[in-house]
C-alpha cells in the first residue's frame, strides 16, 4: 500500500453482538483508495458490504464494534477520532449514499429543507446563501433546481436517488461510499446514476467506494474491483485483469452468472449453496463448503491474501485454477 | 421500511388531494369533518358568549322551574336563571381547562418522550417506570387524589388533570422516536454530520407530529370528561354563581328525575358530551388517517 492513498483500511474486524453470539461481519479486511479512484466492493448479500461502510463513517449500530484495525483518512485514525471531530469528518471529508433511495430522505423535508440543513450544519451562512448553494449544485448535476421545493415522495426513485447523491457531495468529501445506489432502480436509470457518479470523479476528483451485488456494475463504474466473501476479503484486482483471469472460485462462480457474459443463458450457473452463517463460520476457507475444487487443505486451514500478480491479490490454495465450467 | 410514517405522510396528502379532487369522502375524513365543526361551534359558543347570552347567567331573570319556551329556550333553573344562558357561558370552564390541561402533558410528555426514546439507558428505563405507573392509575381516581391533596382551584384541577395525560404523551412519542430513530433518514442524517440536537429537533420530532396530533385530540376529549367527573363528585373548581355544565348537571340530575325537570340535567349533559364527542370523532379520524399503527398503542 503506497502513501498516495487517501483512505487506507488496515486489518479491520468488526463483530456484531446478537442474541446467538458474536457474530464476525467484516474479519481481518485491508484496503486502500487513491484520490479519485472508484474501487467497487462486490459480494452476496450478508458478506458486511454495507457493514464496511458503517464503519468508515464510525455509524455502526449500537451493536456493532470495529475490535480491530485501523482506518485511516488523510493520515488520521479514523478509529480514535471523538465524537465531535467525527462530525467534522462526516459529510465533510466522507459521505454515504444508502441503499435505498425511498427512505434515505426525510418524509417531512422539502429537498431544499434538507440541503440547506446539511448545509448549515457545518458552514456558518444565512439560510439563503446555504439555499443557493444547494439550487446551483442541482443544476450542475443537471437536475432542475425546481426540485428544492418539492416532498420526497413527488419525486421518482431515479429522481431521489440524484437528490441523496447531491445531498451527499454538498460539503465537498474527498471520498464517497455508494451502498448498492441504483438497486431498485430500473437499468437505464441505473446507468444514469453510475454515470453521474463517473462525472463526480472525473469534476471533481471525488473517490468512490462502490458497494454492489452486481458485477456487471461494478464492471461498468470502477477501476478496481474487491470481492468479499462471508466478511473476508476473497480477491482484489484491477476491473479488467479479474475479469480476464478471475483466480478465486467465487469470482469465477459470480463472473459466470452475469448473463451477458455466458456464452448461451444454458451456461448460466449460479453458485450452489448459500453463505455461511457467521456466528458460527466453517473453519479453514470459508467459501470451501460451496466450492467444487475444494480439498482437505481447505477444510482444516485458512489460506492467506496473496498477491499472486503484481496488483493482484487472491486468498485461495488453488487460486487460478478453473472450479466453475 | 417503516409502514407508519409512511401512512401518516401518505394519508394526510391522499386526505388533501381527494377534497381537491372531488373524490367521495370517506367515513374517517367525515369523522373529522364533523368533530372539527362541532369543536368549532362550541368553542365560538363560548367565546362569544356575552354576545350570544340572552341573558345574565348569574341572576334570576324569570320564574323558577320554567320549562323551554321562546322566552327562555333551554327553560329556568330554580333560582330563575337562563339555562339557554347558563349552557353558553359554562362550557368556558371546561373548555379551557380542556385545553390548558392538556398543552401542559404535552409541554411535558413531548419532550420527556423524545429524551427518553432518543437517549435509552437508564433515564428511560426510571423515565417509562415512572410514567407507566401514573398511567396505570385510573385517571379519575388519579384526579380525585391530587385534587383532594391540592384543593380544587381552577388552577389545581389543570395541574391534577395535566398530570394524567403526561403518560400518554410520554409513550406514544417514544415509541414512536424507538422507531424513527432506526429510520435510514436519520442514519443519513447522523452520516453527514448533524448534531444530536438537529437529529432530534429536526428529524425525528416533526415526525412523531401526527400521532401527537390524535393523543392531543383524544385528550382533551378525556380531561373534559375528567372535570365533569370531578364536578360532578362536588370536587369541580366552579364556585356558584359561575356556570359551569358539570356543576349544573350534579346540582340538578337529582330534581331532573324525581320531578321531571329534564331541561335541568338534558342540556348540560348534551353539551358535554357533544363536546366530547367532538373531539373524539376529530381524534379518531385523524387516527384512522395518518396512524392506522397507533390503535395498538
Ligand atoms: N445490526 C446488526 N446486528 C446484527 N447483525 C447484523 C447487523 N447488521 C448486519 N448484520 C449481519 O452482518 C452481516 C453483514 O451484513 P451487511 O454488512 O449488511 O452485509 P451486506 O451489506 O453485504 O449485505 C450479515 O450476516 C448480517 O446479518
Ligand atoms: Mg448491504
Amino acid at each position: 500500500m503506497t502513501n498516495q492513498e487517501l483512505l487506507s483500511i488496515k486489518n479491520l474486524s468488526v463483530v456484531y453482538n446478537t442474541t446467538r453470539g458474536r457474530l464476525i461481519a467484516i474479519d481481518n479486511f485491508s484496503l486502500g483508495l487513491s484520490e479519485g479512484e472508484i474501487i467497487s466492493v462486490v459480494g452476496e448479500s450478508g458478506s458486511g458490504k454495507s457493514t464496511l461502510g458503517y464503519a468508515i463513517l464510525r455509524i455502526l449500530p449500537p451493536n456493532g464494534k470495529i475490535v480491530n484495525g485501523e482506518i485511516h483518512f488523510n493520515g488520521i485514525n479514523i478509529i480514535q477520532l471523538s465524537e465531535k471531530e467525527l462530525r467534522e469528518l462526516r459529510g465533510k471529508k466522507i459521505s454515504m449514499i444508502f441503499q435505498d433511495p425511498m427512505t434515505s430522505l426525510d418524509p417531512l423535508m422539502r429537498i431544499g429543507d434538507q440541503i440547506v440543513e446539511t448545509i448549515l450544519e457545518h458552514e456558518k451562512m444565512d439560510k439563503e446563501e446555504a439555499w443557493n448553494i444547494g439550487a446551483n449544485l442541482l443544476e450542475s448535476l443537471r437536475i432542475d433546481s425546481e426540485r428544492m421545493y418539492d416532498f420526497p415522495h413527488q419525486l421518482s426513485g431515479g429522481m431521489r436517488q440524484r437528490i441523496v447523491i447531491a445531498l451527499a457531495i454538498v460539503l465537498n468529501p474527498k471520498v464517497v461510499i455508494a451502498d448498492e445506489p441504483t438497486t431498485g432502480l430500473d437499468v437505464i436509470v441505473q446507468y444514469q446514476i453510475l454515470d453521474l457518479l463517473k462525472r463526480l470523479r472525473d469534476e471533481r476528483k471525488i473517490s468512490i467506494i462502490f458497494i454492489t451485488h452486481d458485477l456487471g456494475l461494478a464492471y461498468d463504474i470502477s477501476d478496481r474491483i474487491a470481492v468479499m466473501y462471508a466478511g473476508k476479503l476473497v480477491e482484489l484486482a484491477e476491473k479488467n485483469k479479474l475479469f480476464d483471469r478471475p483466480l478465486h472460485p467465487y469470482t469465477q462462480g459470480l463472473l459466470k452468472s452475469i448473463p451477458e457474459l455466458s456464452i448461451d443463458s444454458k451456461n448460466l450457473v449460479s453458485i450452489p449453496g448459500y453463505p455461511p452463517d457467521m456466528v458460527t463460520p466453517p473453519r479453514g476457507c470459508r467459501f470451501h463448503p460451496r466450492c467444487p475444487i475444494a480439498m482437505s487443505l481447505c477444510r482444516q486451514k485458512e489460506p492467506k491474501l496473496i498477491e499472486v500478480e503484481k496488483n493482484h491479490y487472491v486468498r485461495c490454495f488453488r487460486s487460478g485454477e478453473v472450479a466453475f465450467k | 421500511m417503516n409502514s407508519g410514517k409512511k401512512l401518516s405522510l401518505h394519508g394526510m396528502l391522499q386526505a388533501i388531494s381527494r377534497v381537491k379532487i372531488r373524490r367521495p369522502i370517506t367515513e374517517e375524513e367525515w369523522f373529522i369533518t364533523i368533530g372539527g365543526s362541532i369543536i368549532f361551534l362550541i368553542f365560538m359558543m363560548a367565546l362569544l358568549a356575552p354576545f350570544i347570552s340572552p341573558y345574565d347567567p348569574t341572576i334570576k331573570t324569570g320564574a323558577s322551574y320554567q320549562p323551554p319556551s321562546w322566552e327562555h329556550l333551554m327553560g329556568t333553573d330554580k333560582f330563575g336563571r337562563d339555562m339557554f344562558s347558563r349552557i353558553i357561558w359554562g362550557g368556558r370552564i371546561p373548555l379551557v381547562i380542556g385545553l390548558v390541561a392538556t398543552i401542559f402533558s404535552f409541554a411535558i410528555g413531548v419532550p420527556l418522550g423524545l429524551l427518553s426514546g432518543y437517549f435509552g439507558g437508564n433515564f428511560d428505563r426510571i423515565l417509562s417506570l415512572v410514567m407507566d405507573s401514573i398511567y396505570s392509575f385510573p385517571g379519575l381516581v388519579l384526579a380525585i387524589a391530587l385534587a383532594a391533596l391540592l384543593g380544587s382551584s381552577v388552577v389545581n384541577i389543570t395541574v391534577a388533570i395535566a398530570v394524567i395525560y403526561v403518560p400518554t404523551f410520554f409513550r406514544v412519542v417514544r415509541g414512536q422516536v424507538l422507531s424513527i430513530k432506526e429510520e435510514l433518514y436519520v442514519t443519513a442524517a447522523i452520516s453527514i454530520g448533524a448534531k444530536r440536537r438537529t437529529i432530534i429537533a429536526r428529524y425525528i420530532f416533526p415526525n412523531t407530529i401526527p400521532s401527537i396530533a390524535i393523543v392531543f385530540s383524544l385528550s382533551i376529549a378525556d380531561a373534559i370528561l375528567t372535570e365533569a367527573g370531578l364536578s360532578f363528585l362536588g370536587l369541580g373548581p366552579v364556585v356558584p354563581p359561575v356556570p359551569d355544565w358539570a356543576y349544573d348537571l350534579q346540582k340538578w340530575y337529582g330534581l331532573a328525575v324525581s320531578q321531571g325537570y329534564w331541561w335541568l340535567a338534558f342540556w348540560p349533559g348534551f353539551f358535554i358530551m357533544l363536546t366530547v364527542l367532538g373531539y373524539s370523532l376529530f381524534g379518531e379520524g385523524l387516527n384512522e388517517i395518518l396512524n392506522p399503527m397507533l390503535r395498538e398503542v
